[in-house]
């Protein structure tokens, strides 16, 4: 009987060690999720996602950083980050800019935890429609050569592409993380 | 002492099977609009960052400058294009009159020109004419109309010879809906429509066009 004891207080043990580890993986997966019980798992998790976007703008680069990076390109083929020109439009389109990251380059570096964009190429769209990059691709729209370059924008959606894909978008941002969050000036 | 143990384990077990739901990022395209809930309806105007239909508000009409550019022969089918939009709206929207002192080029000057553009870019050949508008948090402050004389052959309201021509009257009622703050609209019918093809008339504004001009205007 002693031995029986013994036994299950052991297993016991290593239960509780099993599932301390695998709730500390987890967290580190994908983070705590909202308490907010109106979200389904996957909108708790876009919350959380969205909550660990930091974004930087220098005057070479334009940077968006998450530590869930590495983890939503073990689910998606594609990043895309759109940029919108802000307070013009041509023929009812604000001139935009799509830079599109593959996740497959992503996924090589597995401490990678930001998309970065050259403020030069973003320039250079003025002139040429798309830049192809080894892992990742520009492209404009409404953009042209005969009107100037605009100077103020903003990073407006983030959009994940594969077999599921979602985009955060333009209002969601804004309501989340705030108006001016993901603003910039170009020049 | 052996029954507090069963327990304990028992009770691990749950905790330890409830655990297992979580997996990595589930995201799929339903989990997409809750949190965008309370979106304007654009009603085919272009919107700003926050969501809001971008227009003139109450600064109407709208004055367009028919710019010294353009040939004095297609005035009167540019003021019929603003009488057209101003009839299928019954009040005064647009108003056009040309002013060939202003030297402005197409830009942020808060002059609405009308531009008759003879050097048009090569890679952007395609297009009959383009619209810029500028705005405000939500109003609009400027709108530019360029025309593509460089590439197309227009034809002026009333002219027979329309082969191989573009209506200008056409060109110019979608143009001055760009410029009060209308998108294209997909619907052939709407005088939004993207294309134009040559030869044809579009200027019967739809139900669409007046509808959506009716949430701003
Ligand atoms: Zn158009």
């Amino acid at each position: 009987m002693k031995k029986f004891l013994i036994l299950f207080a052991i297993l016991d043990f290593i239960f509780v060690g099993i599932i301390l580890k695998i709730s500390s993986e987890q967290q580190r997966q994908v983070a705590s999720v909202s308490t907010d019980s109106e979200l389904t798992e996957g909108q708790q998790q876009k919350l959380e996602l969205m909550k660990s976007f930091v974004f930087n703008k220098t005057d070479s680069e334009v940077v968006l950083r998450t530590n869930m990076l590495q983890a939503a390109c073990a689910t998606f083929a594609t990043i895309e980050l759109k940029f919108k020109a802000q307070g013009l439009a041509f023929s009812g389109e604000p001139p935009s800019i799509s830079h599109s990251f593959s996740c497959e380059e992503i996924k090589k570096d597995n401490s990678l935890d930001s998309m970065v964009t050259l403020v030069a190429d973003l320039k250079s769209l003025r002139n040429q429609p798309a830049i192809k990059k080894p892992s990742s691709l520009l492209r404009a729209f409404a953009i042209f050569s005969d009107e100037e370059l605009p100077n103020e924008w903003r990073l407006s959606e983030i959009r994940f592409g594969g077999t599921d894909s979602f985009s955060v978008s333009e209002v969601e941002i804004n309501k989340v993380l705030g108006e001016d969050i993901f603003k910039f000036s170009l020049h | 002492m052996f029954k507090a143990f069963y327990i304990s384990f028992l009770l691990i077990l749950v905790l330890f099977l409830g655990s297992c739901g979580k997996k990595g990022l589930t995201l799929k395209i339903g989990d997409q609009d809750v949190l965008a809930l309370g979106n304007v309806d654009s009603c085919n105007f272009v919107q700003s960052a926050s969501g809001l239909r971008v227009s003139w508000k109450s600064s109407t009409p709208v004055k367009f400058i028919i710019g010294s550019s353009v040939p004095t022969k297609y005035d009167a089918t540019i003021v019929k294009a603003a009488t057209v939009w101003n009839n299928y709206m019954n009040r005064g929207l647009i108003s056009v009159h040309r002013d060939n002192t202003l030297t402005n080029s197409p830009g942020d000057d808060r002059y609405n020109l009308i531009y008759w553009v003879t050097d048009w870019p090569d890679e952007q050949a395609m297009e009959q004419a383009r619209t810029g508008i500028r705005w405000d948090v939500s109003k609009l402050r400027d709108a530019d109309i360029k025309i593509n004389a460089d590439n197309f052959e227009f034809y002026a309201d009333g002219e027979t010879n329309t082969t191989g021509k573009v209506s200008l009257l056409s060109l110019m009622i979608h143009e001055m809906g760009h410029g009060i703050g209308l998108k294209h609209i997909n619907d052939i019918v709407s005088v939004m429509f993207t294309h134009l093809a040559t030869g044809t008339e579009r200027s019967s504004p739809a139900k669409v066009d007046t509808d959506s001009l009716g949430c701003e205007y």
